[in-house]
């Protein structure tokens, strides 16, 4: 008998119901949180800046460049921009920011400040949403020191629940996007001391601009 | 799974003579309930999760297998592996298997306890690899050959000199600089360690979640070392325990609202990762190989009997944080990478109770690991059932047995208990000097050694109600 089979059978012989089956989701007993009603991008806004990440508010994604001048000058970031493989940023118009030098890819970012588009937000827990593709390698969110996002006003979701139906939606009948990446501010650590540390192995700065 | 759980009496009070450990522990004892109180507050009404969240883990453990069935075929059809280890020597064996395959020669890990419990890096490196650590706790404690001693700061016991120290004497001397603040030994380690990832052959992480309806594996840090850990080598390959695998996303989502608030008092982690399987054809980036391996280890047996409860457990340290007895000894007296009032449990449980003993006896069963529990384990009751084994199986000391009969033949003859009670009562109060007791003849300064008594009311309660009532019917 393998493993496999002599697991089974013991978890099997310790249970005494009929064989299950996997219920629906809507089974789970989860009564999501009534949110405050209407504001969700103030909401994630508020929380996002109380984990540590700064949030700049925007009209359109065209504004989009010069935010990013901006904030990297204020904080001395330089003028490297990583730009990733993402067409949606590639194609907006950063020649018209003559301080700003942008490479389209980066192998192995570090030190670097790295721009991405985002999936969704989720407003009760101020997570920023990733997901995985050719246009946006999961890496660029993990080996940069700044991670600049832009995140539509229509992507923010209530919490999870929201989350997961829209997820199920997008990605029905097809596989799942390798990684699913929640991020709440930047990177930190507590094993050297309280108050936590940031900038442990990710992004030390996490930028969110909205549009 | 190896333990020093018999050493638990000698190590103790080693731990309670080390200032530094103190220090360490007292930051627990005095933040974590503060912060996690704060962020449980967050949620309305947070017993009501807790209710949610234990009735979910039972609803898996009822019905493991078909979820863990799900779990395997979903990671199947995203085309990565699912292994079954039934102990330690075969997981080590399967996931050494995989790494020769890969021709590893570096390996890069992300704290996981069940690899400390299969004591994984050992075996790893007698196939001559190279195993690297990457949360920073995990880095720094495998520097100093130490295990962890909680389960998740693993080096909580070491200072911050000890780590600078600690970083000079392991890394490349030129690029040491002096170290004397957090942020230069985070940048030190940093620094070290991002070449580890980019060189790495495989990545091998633990899981928090398994996701039966997705086939998703989740993974929860604040350092982002997961992540890179999965995402840069071309090999991935996680290791977890049977019982981690919830049914659906919002099982997932239920657990990871009280995880992370329990654990750090945080409203989520930094970092909350789904993987699915290996990389897309159409990926420029991510593991082209993709296993799970499914740890056993004694958890099946714990299936259908008194300790099933237990198998809730979701790692959060609560009740670890909130322990008077973990509080003072810190992680190490445990002898067992599980410490605290979960490992007083668990170990017995995974190790044998003959390996263990000790550990259920070390609790004053305040309770407070119950009622700080997110899945609402019930740890005292299943502590209780341990030392119920030890004593059935002789395991107890003789002066406790002989004690316990004694106390039951006493408790049977109402008349002896009285009389005797009375006795004590008044040679107690005869022994205490303003108001203290501070030493006991015989047996007794066994106790007074390291702690003191109030002075008794020289009366028995019997005695005092006996009058009082007398009193109340008079009036």
């Amino acid at each position: 008998m393998t493993s496999r089979d002599a697991i089974l059978t013991k978890i099997r012989n310790a249970r005494s119901n009929a064989a299950a089956q996997i219920k629906p989701a809507d089974d789970v007993g989860i009564h999501p949180q009534a949110t405050p009603a209407g504001d969700l991008l103030g909401q994630f806004i508020e929380l996002a800046r109380a984990e540590v990440a700064t949030v700049d508010e925007l009209g359109t994604v065209a504004e989009v460049p010069a935010a990013v001048a901006r904030y990297m000058e204020e904080q001395g970031l330089g003028n490297q921009l990583v730009l990733g493989p993402d067409p949606q940023l590639g194609d907006l118009d950063w020649q018209s920011i003559a301080s700003l030098k942008c490479s389209q890819e980066s192998p192995h970012p570090d030190g670097d400040t790295v721009i991405t588009a985002c999936y969704a937000a989720v407003a009760d827990s101020g997570a920023l949403v990733v997901v995985s593709s050719p246009d946006h390698p999961v890496e660029l969110n993990f080996l940069p020191a700044n991670h600049i996002v832009v995140l539509r006003r229509d992507q923010v979701l209530e919490d999870f629940e929201r989350l997961w139906t829209q997820l199920r939606q997008d990605y029905a009948g097809k596989p799942w996007p390798r990684c699913i990446n929640l991020i709440v501010g930047p990177s930190r650590t507590a094993d050297l001391g309280f108050p936590p540390k940031m900038g442990a192995h990710g992004p030390g700065r996490v930028h969110i601009l909205v549009v | 799974m190896q333990t020093t759980s018999l050493k638990f009496r000698q190590l103790a009070s080693q731990a309670l003579a080390d200032e530094t450990l103190r220090t360490a522990l007292g930051d627990v004892e005095r933040i974590m309930p503060v912060i996690r109180n704060s962020a449980l507050d967050q949620l309305e009404n947070p017993e009501a999760w807790f209710d949610r969240a234990s009735a979910s883990r039972d609803r898996t453990l009822a019905e493991l297998d078909v979820y863990l069935e799900a779990f395997e075929q979903k990671v199947q059809q995203l085309g990565g592996h699912v292994h079954w280890a039934a102990d330690g020597t075969e997981a080590c064996e399967i996931i050494a298997g995989i790494c020769e395959t890969a021709g590893a020669r570096t390996v890069t890990k992300s704290k996981s306890m069940v690899t400390e419990e299969i004591e994984l890096n050992a075996f790893l490196e007698s196939r001559d690899m190279t195993v690297v650590e990457t949360d920073l706790g995990e880095y720094i404690i495998q520097l100093r050959g130490e295990r962890p001693s909680h389960i998740l700061a693993p080096a909580l016991h070491v200072t911050l000199s000890e780590v600078a120290e600690t970083f000079h004497r392991h890394h490349d001397l030129e690029r040491a600089a002096p170290l004397r603040e957090p942020t230069e030994m985070l940048l030190e380690a940093r620094a070290v360690l991002r070449d580890r990832f980019l060189s790495a052959d495989v990545g091998i992480t633990g899981a928090n979640f398994l996701v039966a309806e997705t086939g998703g594996v989740v993974i929860v840090t604040n350092e982002g070392n997961a992540d890179l850990t999965a995402s840069l080598p071309d090999t991935h390959i996680v290791v977890t325990g049977i019982e981690k695998v919830v049914p659906t996303l919002e099982d997932a989502g239920l657990m990871l609202r009280l995880l992370a608030r329990s654990a750090a008092g945080q409203r989520l982690s930094t970092y909350t990762t789904l993987i699915h399987g290996p990389r897309r054809a159409e990926d420029s980036s991510g593991p082209s190989n993709f296993h799970v391996v499914l740890l056993d280890n004694g958890r099946s047996d714990m299936l259908g009997t008194q300790l099933q409860e237990m198998l809730r457990c979701i790692r959060c340290s609560a009740c670890i944080n909130h322990c008077p007895v973990y509080t003072a000894v810190g992680g190490h007296a445990y002898g067992s990478v599980y410490s605290g009032p979960m490992g007083a449990v668990l170990t017995p449980g995974l190790a044998g109770l003959h390996a263990a003993a000790h550990l259920p006896n070390a609790s004053t069963f305040c309770g407070r690991c119950e009622e700080v529990c997110p899945v609402r384990i019930p740890i005292p009751k299943m502590l209780r059932y341990w030392r119920d084994r030890e004593f059935e199986r002789r395991m107890t000391p003789r002066s406790v047995r002989y004690g316990l009969d004694w106390w039951t033949h006493m408790n049977a003859s109402p008349r002896i208990y009285r009389s005797l009670l009375g006795i004590a009562a008044r040679l107690l109060r005869g022994l205490s000097s303003r108001g203290w007791i501070t030493r006991l003849p015989g047996p007794g300064r066994a106790w007074t050694r390291y702690r003191d008594m109030p002075t008794p009311a020289g009366q028995t309660f019997q005695h005092q109600w006996r009058r009082t009532r007398g009193r109340a019917g008079e009036s």
